[in-house]
């Protein structure tokens, strides 16, 4: 018996809007999943993707694959869009990134199921591939290169993911990239329980990481975790784009200096999602004003 | 010539894993290497300054040819875990 999902919402550039349309598409094919053999998920009427919707629904699509759960993918009308989600190769993605991408990213996908070190290659890959694409006309890209050190070694360190799913996109003509790394792991909170940190509750749980710095590490007196605030940071106060942290049902938004709670009616993120809108720098920024906490 | 006085070479141009990091310095140790060298290294993330320190420090293997971004960035995470120290 097949079923359709049919999203809402995807035809603006916002992260946080799309974010919300993947949760509700989540939700929507994880209960189908439970009654149905063969789903299909109906993305004409999409006119636009961010990587907070494709790593998501990557991941969410994968697992369910995974589970004998055949999802059936209709393609949008759009031919841009439907040619760049041919492009990417979504939902599957690549494990191993070619070095031929010379105009756009690949959705890289993560399994750990099958490769416990299935990071490395995306790791090394997309260095390569955001040098070729991305560089500054200093020959640097450590803009770009601190969060995507911080954010993928986040995952490979903490989250015990099973499936991951990350996405760079670039976008020229509006000054701007966004990228995204999911995982369907033992979540921020998850992570905090396992190292018996207390926290009152999960929003708690998402500052400390966010705001506070306070690292799983016994031996340091949770001291040392900036990697994550100081991308935030970076990428906020420097840059002057967003960052969007979202982890079981609580998703933190930071615009500039302030940060807000975004709620999705009770939809939630079992792993975390790690998403970001970054400016390319002026000729002033140095990432290495941003790495102290303080 | 002596594994005492030789220095590991760290081929990768970049380190952003800790995981890496922390192969890397076990390589050293087991080896016998006293010094691990980052000549060819252009880029390392704040994680994986924080585990060449702690690693070195409990290791007793020296970090070398701490050149431009990696030598900024090993600096300052290794000043900000002496001000959390104190």
């Amino acid at each position: 018996m097949t079923t359709v999902v049919r999203p809402t919402g995807l035809d603006g550039d916002s992260l946080i809007s799309q974010y919300a349309s993947a949760l509700q598409v989540k939700s929507e094919l994880e209960t189908k999943a439970e009654y149905n053999d063969t789903i299909r998920l109906d993305l004409s009427t999409a006119r636009w993707f961010t990587p907070s919707f494709l790593t998501t629904i990557s991941v969410v699509v994968n697992s369910l694959s995974e589970a004998d759960r055949s999802i059936e993918i209709y393609q949008p009308n759009g031919i841009g869009v439907r040619s760049y989600l041919q492009m990417i190769d979504f939902p599957e993605g690549t494990a191993n990134p070619s070095d031929e991408y010379s105009n756009t990213l690949p959705l890289c996908t993560i399994d750990r199921k099958t490769d416990k070190n299935a990071i490395d290659a995306v790791d090394d890959k997309m260095r390569e591939l955001m040098k070729k694409q991305l560089m500054q006309d200093d020959g640097k890209i450590t803009w770009l290169e601190y969060p995507f050190g911080e954010i993928i070694d986040n995952v490979d360190t903490h989250s015990e993911c099973e499936f991951g799913s990350l996405l760079i996109q670039n976008y020229p003509n509006k000054e701007f990239l966004d990228i995204c790394i999911a995982d369907d792991g033992i979540s921020i909170p998850g992570s905090y329980d396992k190292y018996g940190i207390d926290f009152e509750d999960n929003e708690e749980a998402l500052r400390m990481a966010f705001e506070e710095g306070i690292s799983t590490r016994p031996d340091t007196g949770g001291k040392r975790g900036y990697g994550l605030r100081t991308t935030a940071e970076m990428i906020c106060s420097g840059l002057g784009g967003q960052v969007m942290l979202s982890s079981r049902d609580v998703t933190l938004f930071r615009n500039g200096h302030t940060t807000i709670v975004r709620e999705f009616g009770g939809k939630s993120w079992d792993g975390t999602v790690f998403a970001a809108r970054i400016y390319p720098p002026s000729e002033d920024f140095s990432y290495m004003d941003y790495i102290f906490p303080d | 010539m002596s594994k005492m006085s030789d220095a590991l070479v760290v081929e990768r141009d970049s380190i952003h894993l800790r995981r890496h990091a922390t192969a890397i310095m076990d390589k050293a140790k087991s080896e016998g290497y006293r010094s691990v060298s980052l000549a060819n290294v252009e880029f390392v993330s704040r994680s994986v300054a924080d585990e060449l320190i702690h690693l070195s420090e409990e290791y007793d293997i020296d970090l070398e040819y701490l050149d431009g971004d990696v030598g900024e960035m090993v600096e300052a995470v290794s000043y900000n875990l002496s001000v959390v120290a104190d």
